[in-house]
């Protein structure tokens, strides 16, 4: 029971700091919805944790628990990958950049002088 | 025949305490030589006030890669006929470089690398012999190139071979890239016995071990992501 309250309360209060983040422009429509979409389906699981008996048992799986945290991790890994890949790429643009202003400011040491 | 334009590159970063000497001795061989400061956070580059040289400078550090491509690109664009890559810790001897251009002035190869394993290094401490053969034997396995020294930075490049070259690793780990850009573009390549000093000032700024798994996570992180 502990742990349904913790988690509800948790979810709860990241969709309510969305609803005020997205008032204020601060973050995208569509990381606003992806934001309470995946929230509101932790408090349903939650509340209602037998509804994934189905699914698990559909994939095979004994659990509807074990199927919440496999995907979970699943999910997880993959966004990981997509942030490490966001990441490289962003130090290639800064890369470019630094070299672009190094090449564009260059200066001979009679520049330095004058 | 026309005289080929040298221009050496020289990557530096926190090099101020030996910097200025390691240009000087530089410039009795070499008159082109561009330094870029790859973000360094001392006074490197105000030690160069007054010679002769171009300086490039990186706002913010982007590895050894990365400032050895923007020099490349100067040296192009400055029409350079052949490049030569060259460390600012002063482990490098620049009569070595007269070696490195002989055969690309000949037309024999486009890449001449530098190895200090070609001939006896008898001053290179056990760690760092390890480790650097740790370095070449995954060279040799995950490029099939006989490769004698993978990790040093005394290299000279043709014109056509420096235009190919575009490294996507900015670290120490564009060391091993080269190695695969030679493969993809088909450039020859010739290893040229080399000279490397170790001094307590270069052994203290040479790569470490951590230096050494950092490039193998560099290698690993691109062959998964490329």
């Amino acid at each position: 029971m502990i742990f349904q309250i913790l988690v509800i309360s948790y979810a709860g209060l990241t969709i309510l700091n969305a609803v005020f983040r997205r008032q204020k422009f601060q973050i995208t429509f569509w990381f606003f919805a992806s934001l309470v979409l995946s929230h509101l389906g932790i408090i349903v699981i939650t509340l209602f944790p037998d509804m994934t008996y189905p699914i698990a048992h559909f994939f095979g799986i004994g659990r509807g628990a074990d199927f919440v945290l496999y995907t979970a991790v699943i999910v997880m890994l993959r966004i990981l990958f997509y942030l490490y890949s966001q990441n490289r790429r962003l130090e290639q643009q800064l890369t470019q950049i630094v070299r672009h202003l190094a090449l564009t400011e260059k200066e001979s040491d009679a520049a330095q002088r004058s | 025949m026309k005289k080929m334009t040298v221009f050496v590159i020289v990557s530096v970063l926190n090099e101020a305490p030996v910097l200025r000497g390691v240009i000087e001795e530089l410039l009795a061989f070499a008159p082109h030589v561009i330094v870029v400061d790859d973000g360094s956070t001392d006074a490197s580059l105000k030690t160069l006030k007054g010679l002769p040289i171009l300086t490039l400078r990186h706002l913010v550090n982007r590895g050894q890669g990365a400032a050895l491509q923007t020099g490349m690109a100067c040296a192009l664009e400055k029409g350079a006929d052949i490049l030569v890559t060259f460390d600012g810790d002063g482990q490098h001897d620049p009569r070595d470089i007269e070696k490195l251009l002989k055969p690309i002035e000949s037309g024999e190869t486009d890449v001449s690398l530098g190895s200090r394993f070609l001939e006896k290094a008898p001053h290179l401490p056990l760690l760092r012999r390890l480790l650097l053969q740790g370095g070449i034997l995954f060279t040799r396995l995950t490029t099939g190139l006989p490769i004698t020294d993978t990790h040093n930075g005394l290299r000279a490049f043709s014109q056509k071979a420096a235009s190919k070259v575009r490294f996507t690793l900015d670290r120490m780990a564009h060391a091993s890239e080269l190695f695969e850009i030679l493969q993809k573009e088909k450039l020859r390549y010739r290893e040229v016995p080399v000279t490397i000093r170790y001094t307590p000032y270069s052994l203290r700024k040479g790569q470490s071990s951590w230096d050494l798994l950092r490039i193998l996570g560099s290698l690993l992180e691109r062959s998964f992501l490329k």
